[in-house]
């Protein structure tokens, strides 16, 4: 009887949070707004192919990182009311880390400018025809880094002025590197087991960290790719969080509910004002930091065997434009008209109300399987 | 009259180039070697089927917004060649008897063509983009392909033109359509994708022409060739196969 009251207590209070998050969300939206068309910190075209689009014309001049709604607002309530040493700050660090890294190239796509990457053959001309013995010497060393840069520049569409893949790539490395120092060393040996659902546990050793870093990586990634149309990201992170939110309170991790409960309400207040036509749009300070979060709640929760499953749509998409990348280098084709695959459902000739509804309702379809999954 | 024609998938194929589908243009002739596109889409790099060619042309409509559909034909060619839309030579013959050699019950192209490049790393890109690696040489190869006799000529075998002297030229290959037999000569029905001089910066693509064999003895390239309503010393084609150093006419080992 006991037990159920402090279970009831702990969900009334992640409910409270949700609540206190939308209605702060709501509260300095407007601020948020006003800041980002004062500064202009809005979307460009010259970059993105897709706002060729006829119906995505609009979407020019929208105001960009929106996401800092929900990442300041999450921050903000953690840092005062849910600040745990054991649980909370380093999810809550590896956000902002996140966040930083996509607020500077969302900052640098609009007041940056050009950065051109030297092609690979050049380095290797100036290598042999270089008068400086030490400047020969030099790129030598640093080859093996520009190679990397090169084969990087193969998942970006333009190396322009934002920041370039390959110091995305670096960045988010050292944020997956801290979550899985965090995990895998401070968190203890409970944390260096996975659970497997139906099948009790699994211990990875060593192997746990790489995979933490891929996870992290991999899923800001994700629902970075996902943040294109009006309400897609938002609306399927309202349905991952929540989810999350009910599995860590069934596996009795109350901080890690209450962060995950807030994060939803803060949610709930972006995804009201991203709807379309929207108001402002997540931009990359709130997906690659929102990503990392969920990448991270999951691996605290020990279910990362079912990331997967609650980050369905997200990972879906950031496929297709692997698939889309490997497919036209290795073979020389096209599979989908456009990537990521809402938009090849755009080209198709699907509305984006269309798309984004029935992206939201797959996706929660295996969010459900994801929890049921995760209780057994 | 004894007459010798290409399957129904092969024509169909041949047509859709001579007029692409939705935008009914015939396909330009374009050629990688000058724009050197490594890894990219075949459709442009000049080794496209014409849905893929089709499906690039609007991509770019889109994102340029040019409505294809109220532009006239000319414009349409200016669209395509503008944007490294079209075909070579060998793509071309690839994909025609591509769809030959599967409507004969042969399989794929791909299945049987081989290529001979001394490193691993090059056979492996050639296995996996068969229609990019297959040049007017690859055909030539006689792991690929046997040289016949003109009098023994058929639908589905093709001319290569080799080591052009003229050092402006490439390698060409031309597909025999349709052959027609009559007791004092034989025609030779040909398609080939290619740019004449004459044909400016928008006239080129793919076309057909004739070959009338008079006397199967005397070399291909002394025979009578008609393309565009020109022959002789006009008929840039012709020039080519007699400036060639060799012409020859080859037949699939697997046909």
């Amino acid at each position: 009887m006991e037990y159920l009251s402090i279970a009831q207590n702990s969900l009334s209070d992640q409910i409270g949070f949700a609540i206190g998050a939308c209605i702060f969300a709501f509260l300095w939206a407007p601020l948020l707004t006003h800041f980002l068309y004062k500064y202009k910190i809005v979307r460009q075209s010259q970059y993105d192919p897709s706002l060729a689009l006829e119906s995505r014309r609009d979407k020019v001049g929208v105001p960009v990182m929106g996401g800092l709604l929900v990442i300041v607002t999450v921050a903000l309530i953690t840092f005062t009311f849910n600040w745990d040493r054991h649980f909370t700050w380093m999810p809550i660090g590896v956000m902002l880390l996140s966040s930083a890294l996509g607020g500077i190239d969302d900052l640098l796509n609009i007041f940056g400018t050009e950065r051109r990457n030297r092609k690979l053959s050049q380095t290797l001309t100036l290598i042999r025809v270089h008068k400086l013995w030490y400047v020969r010497l030099w790129l030598i060393v640093i080859l093996p880094w520009e190679i990397f840069k090169r084969a990087a520049t193969m998942l970006s569409r333009h190396p322009g002025k934002g920041v370039h893949v390959h110091e995305k790539l670096l960045l988010q490395f050292l944020a997956g590197a801290a979550a899985a120092w965090w995990i895998y060393f401070k968190l203890g040996e409970n944390w260096r087991v996975i659970n497997i659902p139906f099948d009790g546990s699994l211990s990875l050793g060593f192997w746990l960290i790489p995979l933490i870093i891929f996870a992290v990586m991999f899923t800001a990634n994700a629902v970075n790719i996902s943040d294109g149309m009006d309400g897609l990201a938002g609306g399927m992170l309202i349905t991952t969080f929540g989810a999350l939110t009910l599995l860590s309170w069934i596996n009795d991790f109350s901080s890690m509910a209450v962060l995950n409960a807030t994060t939803t309400g803060a949610l709930i207040t972006y995804t009201y004002f991203n709807i379309k036509p929207a108001r402002f749009q997540m931009g990359d300070v709130g997906s690659l930091g929102l990503g990392a979060l969920l990448a991270i709640n999951v691996l605290v929760l020990k279910l990362i065997i079912v990331l997967p499953l609650l980050g369905f749509m997200f990972y879906v998409e950031a496929l297709s434009v692997l698939i889309q990348i490997a497919v036209r280098s290795l073979f020389g084709k096209r599979i989908f008209k456009m990537a990521p695959i809402h938009h090849h459902f755009e080209l198709k000739g699907w509305s984006e109300e269309k798309t984004i509804m029935r992206f939201w309702i797959i996706h929660l379809i295996f969010v459900v399987i994801g929890v049921w999954v995760a209780m057994h | 009259m004894q007459s010798n024609t290409l399957s129904v998938p092969a024509r169909t194929a041949i047509e859709q180039y001579l007029s692409l589908p939705s935008l009914e243009v015939p396909a330009p002739y374009y050629n990688n070697r000058r724009h050197k596109l490594v890894a990219g889409l075949r459709a442009l790099a000049g080794k496209g089927l014409p849905e893929e060619i089709v499906e690039e042309a609007e991509l770019f409509s889109i994102r340029e917004k040019v409505n294809l559909a109220s532009i006239s034909w000319t414009d349409k060619t200016k669209f395509l060649v503008d944007h490294h839309l079209g075909i070579d030579c060998s793509g071309f013959v690839y994909h025609v008897l591509d769809a030959e050699s599967r409507a004969r019950g042969a399989g794929a192209m791909h299945s049987h063509i081989s290529f001979h490049h001394r490193s691993f790393l090059r056979r492996l890109v050639a296995r996996l983009r068969p229609a990019q690696n297959a040049g007017a040489i690859t055909f030539a190869q006689p792991t690929n392909s046997r040289e016949v006799d003109l009098a023994e000529a058929e639908a589905g075998d093709f001319i290569v033109m080799t080591h052009n002297s003229d050092a402006r030229s490439f390698d060409h290959i031309i597909l025999i359509t349709h052959v027609d037999k009559a007791t004092t000569h034989t025609t030779l029905t040909y398609t080939h994708s290619i740019a004449w001089p004459s044909d400016g910066m928008y006239g080129h693509g793919v076309r057909t022409g004739t070959i009338t064999v008079t006397d199967p003895l005397i070399k291909l390239a002394d025979q009578v060739w008609e393309e565009h309503g020109k022959a002789g010393v006009e008929n840039y084609t012709h020039g080519r196969a007699v400036k060639a150093e060799t012409t020859s006419l080859r037949r699939l080992n697997w046909f």
